[in-house]
């Protein structure tokens, strides 16, 4: 039984080491802070874009769509990729690897779906705030598992009155430009706490 | 426990190494980049691990593309794969005839 003492001091050594190295390969997927912000951004520019021109021109909500938020989605998409290619670099995932292949082609799939709906509704006349704001919120807590944990409060927060939007069908420039400006507010939060987070983590 | 314990290879058995090898494993592969962000360990100690753990015919390396970059990434060879397994298993044996006697002890105690 003695001998055996130095062994199982190891043993459990080597299940520490282990349980650590889980935690910590686990911990490193975060997507960028500049992710957060840039969506907000993107968001502030195509709602700021379609209010004048809804305003100032009448212009059509589906010349809108066409001409605004089309376009704003692609550049959405095109900063989502350039997120994961940092994260891929950065954390040397390969493309093809299980986890990271997997991940990438699951998630895209779902965003590609989700925008999909999402363009679909608003050219059927959906309330376009409410749209935004659960397309939002899919992204939010979709991407929970690799943002600050206020993400999944964002996402839920928006939800809510997306839910509430859709239903009574309120279709007003004014609530497109409020749903707008929580969808801004939740992703300059998300971002603000991965910087703080990114920071504390050294 | 001691004829177990030495029926496993060497290899595994360095703090370092069994952290690679759990990270790829995790994983499915991983870059030299990657594995020296996670493990924080330099250049030479890293390298020296991964040719040990290649030699022993337990990892396997070839270049992927990364990001946007092309990196060495490495993978578990299917020796490597079982032997990590049968390790873990033999881990969870362990804990559970030490449970078994620390639960014995305290029933002949009572």
């Amino acid at each position: 039984m003695d001998t055996e003492a130095p062994d199982l001091k190891r043993y459990l050594e080597d299940i520490r080491t282990i349980r650590e190295t889980v935690l910590r390969g686990e911990d490193r997927l975060h997507v960028p802070a500049w992710f957060f912000l840039t969506m907000a951004g993107l968001i502030a520019a195509a709602t700021a874009l379609h209010t004048v021109a809804a305003l100032l021109w009448e212009l059509p909500l589906r010349t809108s769509l066409l001409a605004i938020w089309l376009p704003g989605f692609i550049l959405a998409g095109v900063a989502e990729v350039t997120a994961w290619v940092q994260i891929g670099r950065e954390e040397g995932l390969p493309w093809l690897s299980r986890s990271f292949g997997r991940f990438i082609a699951t998630i895209a799939g779902i965003m590609i779906a989700v925008s999909a709906i999402s363009i679909a509704a608003l050219f059927a006349g959906f309330s376009p705030g409410g749209v935004l704001l659960l397309l939002a919120s899919c992204i939010f807590l979709g991407y929970a598992p690799y943002s600050p944990s206020i993400s999944i409060l964002v996402g839920w927060i928006l939800l809510a009155p997306g839910l509430a939007l859709l239903v009574a069908s309120i279709t007003s420039v004014g609530a497109t430009l409020g749903a707008a400006a929580l969808i801004i507010v939740g992703f300059v939060v998300a971002g603000i706490a991965e910087q703080r987070g990114r920071r504390d983590d050294g | 426990m001691g004829d177990l314990y030495t029926r496993f290879d060497q290899t595994f058995f360095e703090r370092t190494r069994l952290s690679i090898v759990t990270l790829i494993d995790q994983r499915g592969s991983v870059s030299f980049n990657g594995l020296k962000n996670i493990l924080g360990a330099t250049d030479g100690a890293l390298f020296s691990h991964l040719g040990k753990l290649i030699d022993a015919g337990y990892v396997t390396k070839e270049k992927q593309l990364t990001g946007d970059t092309v990196q060495t990434v490495y993978s578990l060879s299917d020796e490597g794969s079982r032997r990590y397994r049968e390790y873990l298993a033999f881990l969870q044996d362990v804990l559970l005839r030490t449970q078994e006697g620390d639960d014995d002890h305290n029933n002949h105690d009572q």
